[in-house]
């Protein structure tokens, strides 16, 4: 166990710089809005989904109806159906499988993708556990202080959550080293369509359908590299 | 604010869609069979496109502005990223790259301001 908590603290650290600077982001918004600490607590351990909490807030004080929580849920989120396909076969073999279901954010969905690059056999797959409980204590312990201390936090942290998009960045660089070729293809068509997403949807609206266009490039793809794949066999 | 059941009740509804979204790939393929070799291949694939997306997406303010004339975020975070990059390529030491970048992002955004006035 200890060995596997030494392995996976580090890889979390991007992480959290991230999610402690957006959880207490996202705790004073709350506390704003008039709930406290508590109900940042719990809203951090079981719905733990970092746009989703911030979407619903208006949402709980304008005491919406259920409908429109689910349906908005299912939009903002609607991006995680795919997160899950790269670890369908890696999951089976871990114990904690379906608490590593309920956190697969997209921070630790990165972050698990980074350990699979790095580590194919998966020799270090005990850790995932700890990687994903680990994220989700920054989230949890940044919102409550967010909910707790509101905006007389000592020092100006504004910034520190670029280590995020420094992480993301990362981790697609050590995949495109790895295989430059397939990865670089799909990532410039992902590059490709999520610009074009971005400047024709918008910013709060471009997300879902680039990755629905990405995804459906992708599946494309393999078909096409599988026959040209058949053609030169023979 | 006081306790109340109906927001408890938005907060569990929001707590299980969230959940069942994640989960919804592993019931469809997660059982004892294999995947199909179709998805797999995909889904191997996907890691690489998702990440692309999720970059543009941590950039996407700096991205828009663009057309309406470049912030000072943007111009911090294209250095700031070409640092990370290069750092890393020099490196290949994730902590570091993300570290050294970070630290120069966050001073970028608060001296450009002086230096541009």
């Amino acid at each position: 166990m200890k060995k596997n908590i030494k392995y996976a603290f580090p890889k979390t650290l991007p992480v959290m710089c991230g999610y402690l600077f957006l959880g207490i982001a996202w705790g004073i918004v709350l506390e704003e809005a008039g709930y406290n600490y508590i109900w940042a607590f719990f809203i951090s351990m079981f719905v733990y989904a970092g746009s989703m909490q911030f979407t619903m807030v208006p949402l709980m004080v304008a005491a919406a109806s259920p409908v429109t929580m689910a349906v908005t849920t299912l939009f903002v989120n609607s991006r995680h159906l795919f997160y899950g396909l790269s670890f369908v076969e890696s999951f089976k073999k871990i114990r904690q499988r379906p608490y590593l279901i309920f956190g697969l954010t997209d921070e630790t969905y990165s972050v698990l993708c980074g350990c699979k690059n790095e580590d194919p056999d998966e020799k270090h797959r005990e850790s995932w556990f700890w990687i994903t409980l680990m994220d989700q204590c920054y989230w949890i312990i940044g919102s409550v202080l967010g909910a707790l201390l509101g905006e007389f936090l000592p020092f100006d942290f504004t910034g520190i959550d670029f280590a995020m998009t420094a992480l993301f960045v990362v981790i697609l660089l050590e995949q495109l080293l790895k295989k430059p070729k397939m990865n670089g293809a799909v990532a410039g068509f992902g590059a490709l369509a999520a610009v074009i997403c971005l400047f024709v949807f918008g910013a709060d609206k471009f997300l879902l359908p680039a990755l629905l266009i990405t995804v459906t490039f992708v599946f494309i793809f393999t078909c096409i590299v599988k026959m040209e794949g058949r053609d030169n066999a023979v | 604010m006081q306790f109340n059941w109906y927001t408890v009740m938005l907060i569990a509804i929001t707590a299980v869609i969230t959940f069942l979204l994640r989960a919804i790939p592993f019931m469809i393929f997660g059982g004892g069979k294999k995947m199909p070799d179709r998805v797999k291949k995909v889904a191997d694939l996907l890691p690489a496109a998702i990440m692309t997306v999720l970059v543009i997406y941590c950039i996407k303010g700096e991205l828009l502005s663009i057309a309406t004339g470049v912030s000072i975020t943007a111009i911090g975070s294209a250095v700031a990223l070409l640092v990370v990059v290069a750092v890393h390529l020099w490196k290949r030491n994730t902590l570091v790259s993300i570290g050294v970048g970070t630290v120069i992002y966050m001073v970028l955004i608060r001296v450009l301001p002086m230096w541009i006035k």
